[in-house]
């Protein structure tokens, strides 16, 4: 924008003090935010590995070292294969199932003609994930209660016999799982809206002339346009899934049998339990590991989907 | 149908615009388009049911929360429960009042802190900015909790746990925030602020007086996220704060739930402590709604 002034020398002087006020100033409008984020997630970023290799007393503030023994104790451990286990199969419960509903949402209330009903609809599913978790799952504790829960309740009027949702160990994960997806779904269902929202009309216009139906419409224009936003929330998705906490917390407490003891339970777990920071900081690296893993798999699996 | 009619604003919902690309929905015949509604009216009604059966089950007494079949509607109204929460031997208000301050406090600072950052991001040049900005966003795919050990060793060498600045001080250092404001400022018209320059605004003032008023709907969205998203936080709190009454209402409320849970849950003391930490998300919900929505898509399709 300022190329135009360079042609003369003193334009030039004026054109350089002003690029030296603009970085000057770039770095101080930065500094604050890199200053709480040098404390408050770099040091930490840079403790983690630390204190995954040695042993540290609260108490003296002493360390020792121990190398790589805790990754040992961890690799050997089938609590921690478990849990690991879980953690997957947790975010393979909700993440394509999160997607998959959200998209048929999403497309659906994009269908509608009238504004202000869209409207309404993006609100109502996305009303009850802004509610606390802890909320969430307190309300969920009681639909599932055996004894005196709604969904028990609703089965016996089907003749069905009563289930221990949260506590038959072949059914928690899944009760836990059914509670997010049905939470969740408002802030991917706002996202798809918008990304159709940004088809070009023209391609529709086409398709029309095509003769296309709605649902051809939707597979053959819609839906592979939309692999952007469906990576995006698939990968949120698959992040926020790895690192599910308060549900099992409050459901569960990762039983019955360790059923529902996930990673981020573990840590909390080793951390609060057990007391050793080493082999929960050791967890929390695995489980950094297998996120960055997914995350990488997951580009690559819908990279090679748009490029076929 | 519609589409052709340009004025044909009279038949959508008053205070509505015609939404980009309505037209799209053309192949969809009427009858279609009920069944849509009806179908996406039943599945809303599932998905906000939990909310409306956590409301009524608040209002019920003890005899109809375990009534069996339980019943639908509230036929005898009380509101023992909710006064139970508030005059329940533990320091609930004081529980309230920690979280509104946290949640103020770290509203307030990372809207000036990230803004500020992202507004630098998007309109400075300086060496480094790209690999900077880049760095940082490659950090949100971090889990948190693989930082939740060493941020609690640390902030307690630092002498921080139990205290109001532990659960306010982490909360500024925010790569989302920064994105967020960075993505919303760079589509900004960069005349705005070379105008602003010729006539020989400082760039603090550029700052202050152009970019911060025009980014009010993505300060707005936000500031909304950072409130609830710190009003509804759990996990931390409960790591680093043991001392009863620094607790914040979301981990109280569970210490409560040890408290009440005598002979089987009380359901109706549980829901009604749920309703009340429901209560300020929602109201910024219904305030925020529009500024939300682009909130949430800028970093997902613009980004």
């Amino acid at each position: 924008m300022r190329s135009a002034v360079i042609a003369k020398p003193a334009a030039t002087a004026r054109h350089s003090r002003l690029l030296l006020r603009e970085e000057r100033w770039g770095f101080i409008f930065i500094t604050p935010f890199l200053l709480f984020f040098a404390v408050f997630n770099v040091i930490p970023s840079i403790l983690a590995f630390w204190l995954s290799v040695v042993t540290w007393q609260p108490a003296t503030g002493a360390t020792q070292f121990i190398g790589l023994e805790k990754f040992g104790t961890l690799a050997r451990e089938p609590t921690f294969w478990k849990a690991m286990e879980n953690t997957f199969y947790y975010a393979a419960l909700v993440t394509p199932a999160s997607v998959l509903l959200a998209l048929i949402t999403a497309a659906l209330i994009y269908a509608l003609p009238w504004g202000g009903l869209r409207e309404f609809f993006q609100g109502a599913f996305y009303l009850p994930g802004i509610v606390a978790a802890v909320a969430v799952a307190v309300i969920w504790r009681f639909i599932y209660d055996y004894e005196i829960g709604l969904l028990n309740a609703v089965a016996g009027l089907f003749g069905v016999q009563p289930v221990n949702w949260l506590g038959n160990p072949h059914i928690a994960m899944l009760a836990v799982a059914l509670m997010e997806v049905l939470t969740g779904l408002g802030g991917a269902i706002i996202i798809f809206i918008a990304a159709i929202g940004g088809i070009p009309q023209s391609l529709y216009d086409a398709a029309k002339i095509d003769g296309a139906m709605f649902w051809q419409e939707f597979f053959q224009i819609t839906l592979p346009l939309l692999v952007p936003a469906i990576l995006y929330v698939a990968v949120v998705r698959t992040i926020g899934a790895f690192q599910v906490f308060v549900p099992i917390y409050l459901l569960t407490s990762g039983g019955p049998s360790n059923a529902t003891l996930t990673i981020g339970f573990l840590i909390y777990r080793q951390l609060f339990y057990y007391a050793d920071i080493s082999l929960a900081s050791a967890t929390g690296l695995a489980l950094l590991v297998a996120t960055l893993v997914f995350t990488v798999v997951q580009f690559r699996w819908f990279k090679s989907v748009v490029e076929y | 149908m519609q589409i052709s009619t340009a004025p044909g604003a009279a038949a959508r919902p008053i205070g509505q615009t015609k939404p980009r690309g309505a037209g799209k929905s053309h192949l969809l015949p009427w009858l279609g388009r009920t069944v849509v509604v009806v179908g996406l009216g039943g599945w809303a009604a599932t998905s906000l049911f939990p909310m409306y059966w956590m409301v009524i089950t608040a209002l019920k007494g003890p005899a109809e929360i375990t009534a069996l079949p339980p019943s639908m509607w509230v036929h005898v109204p009380t509101l023992a429960n909710l006064v139970y929460v508030f005059t329940a031997p533990v320091p609930f208000i004081r529980w309230l009042g920690n979280s509104t301050i946290v949640s103020t406090s770290s509203t307030f600072g990372t809207l000036a802190i990230c803004s500020s950052a992202g507004y630098s991001f998007a309109r400075m040049r300086f060496r480094g900015r790209d690999a900077i900005f880049w760095s940082l966003i490659a950090t949100m795919l971090v889990p948190g909790f693989s930082t939740l050990i060493p941020s609690y060793v640390w902030t307690q060498m630092l002498g921080l746990h139990d205290t109001y600045w532990v659960l306010i001080l982490p909360s500024f250092a925010s790569p989302f925030a920064v994105f967020l404001t960075r993505q919303f400022i760079v589509t900004l018209p960069s005349e705005l602020f070379d105008a602003g320059r010729v006539d020989g605004c400082s760039e603090f003032g550029l700052w202050w007086r152009i970019a911060i008023p025009l980014s009010q709907p993505v300060l707005a969205a936000l500031g909304t996220f950072v409130f609830v998203g710190s009003w509804n936080d759990f996990l931390w709190p409960l790591v680093v704060i043991s001392k009863l009454t620094m607790f914040t209402v979301q981990v109280g409320v569970v210490t409560m739930q040890g408290f009440v849970q005598g002979a089987g849950p009380d359901y109706g003391t549980i829901m009604a402590t749920a309703l009340v930490l429901s209560i300020p998300p929602i109201v910024a919900f219904l305030f925020m709604q529009r500024y939300l929505v682009s909130g949430l898509t800028i970093g997902a399709i613009k980004g």
